[in-house]
Protein backbone atom coordinates (compact mmCIF):
# COMPACT_ATOMS: atom_id res chain seq x y z
CA UNK A 1 0.00 0.00 0.00
CA UNK A 2 1.40 3.36 -1.08
CA UNK A 3 1.03 6.31 1.30
CA UNK A 4 -2.55 7.40 0.87
CA UNK A 5 -3.59 10.63 -0.81
CA UNK A 6 -7.30 10.08 -0.26
CA UNK A 7 -9.42 12.78 1.27
CA UNK A 8 -6.81 15.49 0.67
CA UNK A 9 -7.00 18.32 -1.77
CA UNK A 10 -3.28 18.09 -2.36
CA UNK A 11 -1.44 15.13 -3.78
CA UNK A 12 0.92 14.99 -0.83
CA UNK A 13 1.76 11.44 0.22
CA UNK A 14 0.87 10.69 3.81
CA UNK A 15 0.79 7.89 6.35
CA UNK A 16 -1.90 8.13 8.98
CA UNK A 17 -1.75 6.68 12.43
CA UNK A 18 -4.82 4.63 13.34
CA UNK A 19 -5.43 3.39 16.87
CA UNK A 20 -1.78 4.08 17.64
CA UNK A 21 -0.39 2.11 14.71
CA UNK A 22 0.84 2.99 11.25
CA UNK A 23 1.99 0.97 8.25
CA UNK A 24 5.36 1.67 6.71
CA UNK A 25 6.43 0.18 3.40
CA UNK A 26 10.13 -0.19 2.99
CA UNK A 27 12.71 -2.44 1.36
CA UNK A 28 15.21 -4.39 3.43
CA UNK A 29 18.02 -6.27 1.69
CA UNK A 30 16.09 -6.17 -1.55
CA UNK A 31 12.82 -7.54 -0.15
CA UNK A 32 9.72 -5.39 0.20
CA UNK A 33 8.49 -5.08 3.79
CA UNK A 34 5.28 -3.86 5.31
CA UNK A 35 5.71 -2.94 8.95
CA UNK A 36 3.05 -2.17 11.50
CA UNK A 37 4.77 0.29 13.80
CA UNK A 38 4.17 2.91 16.45
CA UNK A 39 4.76 6.48 15.22
CA UNK A 40 7.65 6.98 17.64
CA UNK A 41 9.38 3.69 16.85
CA UNK A 42 13.00 4.08 15.86
CA UNK A 43 14.29 2.33 12.76
CA UNK A 44 16.60 0.24 14.95
CA UNK A 45 13.72 -1.09 17.05
CA UNK A 46 11.58 -1.86 14.02
CA UNK A 47 14.45 -3.71 12.34
CA UNK A 48 15.23 -5.79 15.41
CA UNK A 49 11.56 -6.62 15.95
CA UNK A 50 11.38 -7.82 12.36
CA UNK A 51 14.32 -10.14 12.96
CA UNK A 52 17.21 -8.04 11.64
CA UNK A 53 19.17 -8.36 14.86
CA UNK A 54 22.52 -7.69 13.22
CA UNK A 55 21.77 -4.03 13.92
CA UNK A 56 22.82 -3.75 17.56
CA UNK A 57 21.33 -1.67 20.31
CA UNK A 58 24.23 0.05 22.04
CA UNK A 59 24.09 3.65 23.19
CA UNK A 60 20.85 4.79 21.49
CA UNK A 61 22.32 8.27 21.22
CA UNK A 62 24.18 8.03 17.91
CA UNK A 63 27.60 7.74 19.54
CA UNK A 64 28.60 4.07 19.28
CA UNK A 65 27.56 3.19 15.73
CA UNK A 66 26.73 -0.45 16.41
CA UNK A 67 23.23 0.20 15.03
CA UNK A 68 24.58 1.36 11.64
CA UNK A 69 22.65 0.30 8.56
CA UNK A 70 22.74 1.56 4.98
CA UNK A 71 19.85 3.80 3.98
CA UNK A 72 19.83 4.29 0.21
CA UNK A 73 23.48 3.24 0.26
CA UNK A 74 24.63 5.62 2.99
CA UNK A 75 25.65 4.51 6.47
CA UNK A 76 23.40 6.00 9.16
CA UNK A 77 22.70 5.46 12.85
CA UNK A 78 19.36 3.62 12.91
CA UNK A 79 18.87 4.54 16.57
CA UNK A 80 18.37 8.19 15.62
CA UNK A 81 15.97 7.77 12.72
CA UNK A 82 12.28 7.12 13.00
CA UNK A 83 11.14 3.93 11.33
CA UNK A 84 8.66 6.04 9.35
CA UNK A 85 11.58 7.86 7.72
CA UNK A 86 12.43 4.61 5.93
CA UNK A 87 9.14 4.75 3.98
CA UNK A 88 9.88 3.86 0.32
CA UNK A 89 13.62 3.68 0.90
CA UNK A 90 16.19 0.89 0.61
CA UNK A 91 17.79 -0.46 3.76
CA UNK A 92 20.75 -2.82 3.85
CA UNK A 93 21.53 -4.68 7.05
CA UNK A 94 24.35 -7.12 7.73
CA UNK A 95 21.90 -9.98 7.03
CA UNK A 96 21.87 -8.84 3.40
CA UNK A 97 25.60 -9.22 2.90
CA UNK A 98 26.51 -12.89 2.94
CA UNK A 99 25.81 -16.30 4.44
CA UNK A 100 27.97 -18.49 6.70
CA UNK A 101 28.81 -20.69 3.69
CA UNK A 102 29.24 -17.77 1.29
CA UNK A 103 30.45 -14.76 3.22
CA UNK A 104 30.75 -11.32 1.66
CA UNK A 105 34.39 -10.42 0.74
CA UNK A 106 34.42 -7.89 3.58
CA UNK A 107 33.24 -10.50 6.08
CA UNK A 108 35.94 -12.87 4.83
CA UNK A 109 38.60 -10.18 5.13
CA UNK A 110 37.52 -9.33 8.71
CA UNK A 111 37.86 -13.02 9.66
CA UNK A 112 41.20 -13.41 7.85
CA UNK A 113 42.81 -10.40 9.52
CA UNK A 114 41.48 -11.23 13.00
CA UNK A 115 39.44 -8.03 13.03
CA UNK A 116 36.62 -9.62 15.03
CA UNK A 117 36.57 -10.36 18.73
CA UNK A 118 33.23 -10.07 20.51
CA UNK A 119 31.54 -9.10 17.25
CA UNK A 120 29.11 -6.54 18.64
CA UNK A 121 30.43 -3.64 16.53
CA UNK A 122 31.23 -5.68 13.43
CA UNK A 123 27.93 -5.25 11.51
CA UNK A 124 28.33 -1.46 11.80
CA UNK A 125 31.99 -1.70 10.79
CA UNK A 126 31.33 -3.90 7.76
CA UNK A 127 28.34 -1.86 6.55
CA UNK A 128 30.32 1.38 6.93
CA UNK A 129 33.15 -0.24 4.97
CA UNK A 130 30.73 -1.44 2.30
CA UNK A 131 29.35 2.08 1.82
CA UNK A 132 32.94 3.26 1.35
CA UNK A 133 34.03 0.54 -1.10
CA UNK A 134 30.84 0.92 -3.16
CA UNK A 135 31.84 4.51 -3.90
CA UNK A 136 35.63 4.33 -3.54
CA UNK A 137 36.95 0.91 -4.61
CA UNK A 138 40.60 1.75 -3.77
CA UNK A 139 40.45 3.90 -0.64
CA UNK A 140 43.45 5.39 1.12
CA UNK A 141 44.05 4.49 4.76
CA UNK A 142 42.81 7.95 5.76
CA UNK A 143 39.57 7.35 3.85
CA UNK A 144 39.13 3.98 5.53
CA UNK A 145 39.67 5.46 8.98
CA UNK A 146 37.22 8.22 8.19
CA UNK A 147 34.62 5.74 6.95
CA UNK A 148 34.91 3.72 10.18
CA UNK A 149 34.90 6.79 12.44
CA UNK A 150 31.30 6.29 13.54
CA UNK A 151 31.70 2.83 15.02
CA UNK A 152 33.32 2.20 18.38
CA UNK A 153 35.13 -1.09 19.06
CA UNK A 154 36.12 -1.87 22.65
CA UNK A 155 37.94 -5.17 21.93
CA UNK A 156 40.45 -4.99 19.13
CA UNK A 157 41.40 -1.39 18.71
CA UNK A 158 41.06 -0.46 15.09
CA UNK A 159 44.26 -1.59 13.38
CA UNK A 160 43.03 -4.98 12.21
CA UNK A 161 39.72 -3.61 11.03
CA UNK A 162 41.47 -1.02 8.88
CA UNK A 163 43.68 -3.85 7.53
CA UNK A 164 40.56 -5.89 6.79
CA UNK A 165 39.02 -3.14 4.66
CA UNK A 166 42.34 -2.73 2.81
CA UNK A 167 42.48 -6.47 2.19
CA UNK A 168 38.92 -6.60 0.90
CA UNK A 169 39.66 -3.70 -1.46
CA UNK A 170 42.79 -5.42 -2.78
CA UNK A 171 41.02 -8.75 -3.31
CA UNK A 172 38.25 -7.00 -5.20
CA UNK A 173 40.69 -5.71 -7.83
CA UNK B 1 9.05 11.57 22.65
CA UNK B 2 6.88 11.73 19.56
CA UNK B 3 4.11 9.52 20.88
CA UNK B 4 1.30 11.80 19.81
CA UNK B 5 2.03 11.78 16.10
CA UNK B 6 -1.14 11.31 14.09
CA UNK B 7 0.16 11.64 10.56
CA UNK B 8 3.39 11.79 8.55
CA UNK B 9 3.44 13.83 5.36
CA UNK B 10 5.95 13.56 2.52
CA UNK B 11 5.54 16.77 0.48
CA UNK B 12 7.61 17.29 -2.64
CA UNK B 13 7.42 21.06 -2.92
CA UNK B 14 8.11 23.96 -0.56
CA UNK B 15 4.59 25.21 -1.25
CA UNK B 16 2.99 21.95 -0.10
CA UNK B 17 5.21 21.78 2.98
CA UNK B 18 4.36 25.34 4.03
CA UNK B 19 0.66 24.69 3.42
CA UNK B 20 0.79 21.65 5.70
CA UNK B 21 2.64 23.58 8.41
CA UNK B 22 -0.02 26.29 8.23
CA UNK B 23 -2.93 23.88 8.22
CA UNK B 24 -1.67 22.01 11.27
CA UNK B 25 -0.05 24.85 13.24
CA UNK B 26 0.91 24.82 16.06
CA UNK B 27 1.04 21.01 16.09
CA UNK B 28 3.19 20.37 13.02
CA UNK B 29 6.97 20.00 12.94
CA UNK B 30 9.44 19.55 10.11
CA UNK B 31 11.70 16.51 10.03
CA UNK B 32 14.76 16.37 7.74
CA UNK B 33 17.68 14.22 8.89
CA UNK B 34 15.94 13.46 12.16
CA UNK B 35 19.06 13.28 14.32
CA UNK B 36 17.92 16.10 16.65
CA UNK B 37 14.12 16.01 16.59
CA UNK B 38 13.79 12.29 17.25
CA UNK B 39 15.49 12.62 20.61
CA UNK B 40 13.81 15.85 21.74
CA UNK B 41 10.57 15.27 23.59
CA UNK B 42 7.77 17.45 22.32
CA UNK B 43 4.41 16.01 23.12
CA UNK B 44 2.55 18.81 21.35
CA UNK B 45 3.75 17.63 17.94
CA UNK B 46 1.01 15.68 16.20
CA UNK B 47 2.01 16.08 12.57
CA UNK B 48 5.44 15.45 11.08
CA UNK B 49 6.30 16.93 7.71
CA UNK B 50 9.18 14.91 6.24
CA UNK B 51 10.89 17.19 3.72
CA UNK B 52 13.22 14.62 2.17
CA UNK B 53 11.42 14.79 -1.19
CA UNK B 54 11.87 18.55 -1.59
CA UNK B 55 14.72 19.84 -3.75
CA UNK B 56 16.61 21.59 -0.96
CA UNK B 57 19.87 19.65 -1.18
CA UNK B 58 22.36 21.75 -3.14
CA UNK B 59 25.34 24.08 -3.00
CA UNK B 60 25.50 26.57 -5.87
CA UNK B 61 26.51 30.08 -6.85
CA UNK B 62 23.93 32.42 -8.29
CA UNK B 63 24.55 36.08 -9.09
CA UNK B 64 27.82 35.80 -7.19
CA UNK B 65 26.12 34.65 -3.98
CA UNK B 66 26.53 31.22 -2.48
CA UNK B 67 23.27 29.34 -1.95
CA UNK B 68 23.05 26.28 0.26
CA UNK B 69 19.84 24.24 0.44
CA UNK B 70 18.66 23.79 4.01
CA UNK B 71 18.34 20.03 3.61
CA UNK B 72 21.97 19.58 2.53
CA UNK B 73 23.63 17.01 4.79
CA UNK B 74 26.86 17.69 6.67
CA UNK B 75 28.58 15.08 4.50
CA UNK B 76 27.45 16.78 1.28
CA UNK B 77 28.77 20.08 2.63
CA UNK B 78 32.07 18.43 3.48
CA UNK B 79 32.30 16.90 -0.02
CA UNK B 80 31.20 19.98 -1.99
CA UNK B 81 34.01 21.18 -4.26
CA UNK B 82 32.39 24.60 -4.42
CA UNK B 83 32.23 24.92 -0.64
CA UNK B 84 35.80 23.71 -0.27
CA UNK B 85 36.83 26.89 -2.11
CA UNK B 86 34.50 29.39 -0.48
CA UNK B 87 36.14 31.37 2.34
CA UNK B 88 39.03 28.94 2.38
CA UNK B 89 36.63 26.01 2.76
CA UNK B 90 35.62 26.95 6.31
CA UNK B 91 32.02 25.67 6.15
CA UNK B 92 33.15 22.50 4.48
CA UNK B 93 35.77 21.87 7.18
CA UNK B 94 33.27 22.61 9.94
CA UNK B 95 30.80 20.13 8.43
CA UNK B 96 33.52 17.48 8.10
CA UNK B 97 34.22 17.85 11.83
CA UNK B 98 30.62 17.13 12.89
CA UNK B 99 30.79 13.97 15.03
CA UNK B 100 30.96 10.90 12.79
CA UNK B 101 29.95 9.93 9.26
CA UNK B 102 26.82 8.18 10.56
CA UNK B 103 25.54 11.56 11.72
CA UNK B 104 27.01 13.57 8.84
CA UNK B 105 25.08 11.40 6.36
CA UNK B 106 21.76 12.20 8.05
CA UNK B 107 21.98 15.58 9.80
CA UNK B 108 21.40 18.75 7.78
CA UNK B 109 22.61 22.34 7.92
CA UNK B 110 19.01 23.54 8.20
CA UNK B 111 18.37 21.42 11.27
CA UNK B 112 21.57 22.68 12.86
CA UNK B 113 20.25 26.24 12.63
CA UNK B 114 16.51 25.62 13.11
CA UNK B 115 17.14 23.76 16.34
CA UNK B 116 20.15 25.81 17.33
CA UNK B 117 21.55 24.15 20.40
CA UNK B 118 24.38 26.25 21.90
CA UNK B 119 27.08 23.87 20.67
CA UNK B 120 25.83 23.28 17.11
CA UNK B 121 28.75 23.59 14.72
CA UNK B 122 27.26 25.39 11.71
CA UNK B 123 25.88 28.62 13.24
CA UNK B 124 29.23 30.18 14.29
CA UNK B 125 30.74 29.66 10.83
CA UNK B 126 27.60 30.85 9.03
CA UNK B 127 27.58 33.95 11.24
CA UNK B 128 31.25 34.66 10.58
CA UNK B 129 30.41 34.64 6.87
CA UNK B 130 27.38 36.96 7.18
CA UNK B 131 24.95 34.23 6.13
CA UNK B 132 21.24 34.86 5.83
CA UNK B 133 18.51 32.27 6.18
CA UNK B 134 15.64 32.17 3.70
CA UNK B 135 12.29 31.64 5.39
CA UNK B 136 9.13 30.78 3.48
CA UNK B 137 6.06 31.67 5.46
CA UNK B 138 2.72 31.38 3.73
CA UNK B 139 3.11 33.16 0.43
CA UNK B 140 5.90 35.40 1.67
CA UNK B 141 9.61 34.73 1.41
CA UNK B 142 11.91 36.67 3.67
CA UNK B 143 15.50 36.56 4.79
CA UNK B 144 16.87 36.79 8.29
CA UNK B 145 20.51 36.92 9.43
CA UNK B 146 21.56 33.56 10.87
CA UNK B 147 22.68 35.57 13.89
CA UNK B 148 19.01 36.29 14.64
CA UNK B 149 17.79 32.81 13.76
CA UNK B 150 19.95 31.13 16.38
CA UNK B 151 18.78 33.24 19.32
CA UNK B 152 16.32 30.49 20.14
CA UNK B 153 14.40 27.58 18.70
CA UNK B 154 13.22 28.51 15.20
CA UNK B 155 9.61 28.34 16.42
CA UNK B 156 10.28 31.22 18.78
CA UNK B 157 11.99 33.31 16.14
CA UNK B 158 9.80 32.87 13.06
CA UNK B 159 6.79 30.95 14.32
CA UNK B 160 5.63 27.43 13.61
CA UNK B 161 4.23 28.02 10.13
CA UNK B 162 7.53 28.79 8.43
CA UNK B 163 9.94 26.61 6.49
CA UNK B 164 13.67 27.31 6.42
CA UNK B 165 14.67 26.62 2.82
CA UNK B 166 18.11 28.04 2.15
CA UNK B 167 21.21 29.90 3.34
CA UNK B 168 22.77 32.70 1.31
CA UNK B 169 26.30 33.98 1.69
CA UNK B 170 27.23 37.35 0.15
CA UNK B 171 29.65 37.24 -2.78
CA UNK B 172 32.33 39.18 -0.88
CA UNK B 173 32.69 36.33 1.62
CA UNK B 174 34.12 34.06 -1.08
CA UNK B 175 37.60 35.54 -0.62
CA UNK B 176 37.37 36.00 3.11
CA UNK B 177 39.76 33.97 5.19
CA UNK B 178 38.13 32.03 7.99
CA UNK B 179 39.61 29.91 10.76
CA UNK B 180 37.93 27.62 13.25
CA UNK B 181 39.30 26.63 16.65
CA UNK B 182 37.10 23.98 18.22
CA UNK B 183 37.75 22.37 21.56
CA UNK B 184 35.82 19.30 22.73
CA UNK B 185 36.48 16.33 24.99
CA UNK B 186 37.12 14.20 21.91
CA UNK B 187 37.20 14.80 18.16
CA UNK B 188 33.86 13.03 17.71
CA UNK B 189 32.10 14.74 20.62
CA UNK B 190 28.78 16.30 19.51
CA UNK B 191 29.14 19.09 21.99
CA UNK B 192 32.09 21.42 21.66
CA UNK B 193 33.23 22.96 24.93
CA UNK B 194 34.28 26.12 23.08
CA UNK B 195 33.98 26.86 19.38
CA UNK B 196 35.75 29.98 18.12
CA UNK B 197 35.54 31.27 14.55
CA UNK B 198 37.44 34.24 13.12
CA UNK B 199 37.10 35.63 9.64
CA UNK B 200 38.39 38.74 7.90
CA UNK B 201 39.65 40.26 4.70
CA UNK B 202 43.21 41.46 4.48
CA UNK B 203 43.55 44.67 2.57
CA UNK B 204 47.17 45.82 2.13
CA UNK B 205 48.19 44.40 5.47
CA UNK B 206 45.12 45.75 7.27
CA UNK B 207 42.28 43.73 8.90
CA UNK B 208 38.90 44.49 7.32
CA UNK B 209 35.42 43.18 8.05
CA UNK B 210 36.66 41.13 10.97
CA UNK B 211 34.16 38.71 12.48
CA UNK B 212 34.70 36.98 15.80
CA UNK B 213 32.06 34.41 16.77
CA UNK B 214 31.90 32.03 19.69
CA UNK B 215 29.72 28.95 19.95
CA UNK B 216 29.06 26.58 22.85
CA UNK B 217 29.88 29.03 25.64
CA UNK B 218 26.70 31.08 25.91
CA UNK B 219 23.04 30.26 25.30
CA UNK B 220 23.51 30.67 21.58
CA UNK B 221 26.36 31.39 19.17
CA UNK B 222 27.35 35.01 19.55
CA UNK B 223 29.39 37.63 17.70
CA UNK B 224 31.83 39.77 19.67
CA UNK B 225 31.70 43.30 18.22
CA UNK B 226 34.13 44.54 20.90
CA UNK B 227 36.80 42.12 19.67
CA UNK B 228 35.99 42.85 16.02
CA UNK B 229 36.41 46.58 16.68
CA UNK B 230 39.89 45.96 18.08
CA UNK B 231 40.95 44.40 14.76
CA UNK B 232 39.11 46.64 12.33
CA UNK B 233 41.36 48.83 10.19
CA UNK B 234 44.57 47.86 11.96
CA UNK B 235 47.66 46.05 10.74
CA UNK B 236 47.91 42.53 12.14
CA UNK B 237 50.27 41.78 14.97
CA UNK B 238 50.45 39.20 17.73
CA UNK B 239 49.65 41.86 20.29
CA UNK B 240 46.58 42.95 18.31
CA UNK B 241 45.32 39.34 18.36
CA UNK B 242 45.97 39.22 22.11
CA UNK B 243 44.06 42.47 22.58
CA UNK B 244 41.06 41.09 20.67
CA UNK B 245 41.21 37.91 22.75
CA UNK B 246 41.25 40.02 25.90
CA UNK B 247 38.10 41.81 24.70
CA UNK B 248 36.41 38.40 24.42
CA UNK B 249 37.65 37.43 27.87
CA UNK B 250 36.27 40.67 29.36
CA UNK B 251 32.94 40.53 27.57
CA UNK B 252 32.10 36.86 28.05
CA UNK B 253 29.83 35.31 30.65
CA UNK B 254 29.84 31.57 29.93
CA UNK B 255 26.89 29.42 31.01
CA UNK B 256 26.75 25.74 32.04
CA UNK B 257 29.17 22.83 31.38
CA UNK B 258 32.57 23.28 32.98
CA UNK B 259 33.36 26.27 35.15
CA UNK B 260 32.89 29.77 33.79
CA UNK B 261 36.51 30.73 34.56
CA UNK B 262 37.78 27.76 32.61
CA UNK B 263 35.64 28.45 29.59
CA UNK B 264 36.47 32.14 29.53
CA UNK B 265 40.15 31.27 29.56
CA UNK B 266 39.79 28.63 26.82
CA UNK B 267 37.61 30.97 24.75
CA UNK B 268 40.15 33.77 24.76
CA UNK B 269 42.99 31.37 23.90
CA UNK B 270 41.01 29.89 21.01
CA UNK B 271 40.05 33.34 19.71
CA UNK B 272 43.70 34.36 19.67
CA UNK B 273 44.64 31.16 17.84
CA UNK B 274 41.82 31.58 15.32
CA UNK B 275 42.86 35.17 14.57
CA UNK B 276 46.48 34.13 14.16
CA UNK B 277 45.51 31.26 11.88
CA UNK B 278 43.16 33.33 9.79
CA UNK B 279 45.84 35.91 9.28
CA UNK B 280 48.45 33.36 8.25
CA UNK B 281 45.97 31.57 6.00
CA UNK B 282 45.23 34.87 4.33
CA UNK B 283 48.95 35.53 3.99
CA UNK B 284 49.56 32.32 2.05
CA UNK B 285 46.61 32.98 -0.24
CA UNK B 286 47.94 36.34 -1.39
Amino acid sequence: MKPSNKGRKSAVAAIKVQDGWMTVETTVNGARQSWKIRPDDFLLDALRREGFKGAKKGCETGDCGSCAVLLDGKAVASCLLLAAQSQDREITTIEGLGTPSEPHPLQEAFVDTGGIQCGFCIPGMILSAKALLDRTPSPTEAEIRRALDGVLCRCTGYVKQVQAVKLAAERKK
Amino acid sequence: MLKNIEVFYFPETVKDAVRLLNRHAPHAAVIAGGTLITKSPNLSTRVLVDIRGIDMDYVKVQAGRLRIGARTSFQSLADSKLLQKWAGGALSRAAAAVTTHLIRNAGTIGGDVARALPYNDMPPVLMALDAEAVIVDGKKTRTLPVEEMVRGHMWRIVGRRALLTEFRLPSETRKRACAIARFARSASDWEAMVHAVASMEKSRGICRNARIVLGAVTRHAQRFPQAEAVLEGKPYSESLAAEAAQAVFDGLTPVSRASAEYRREVASVLVRRAIREVWNENETQQ
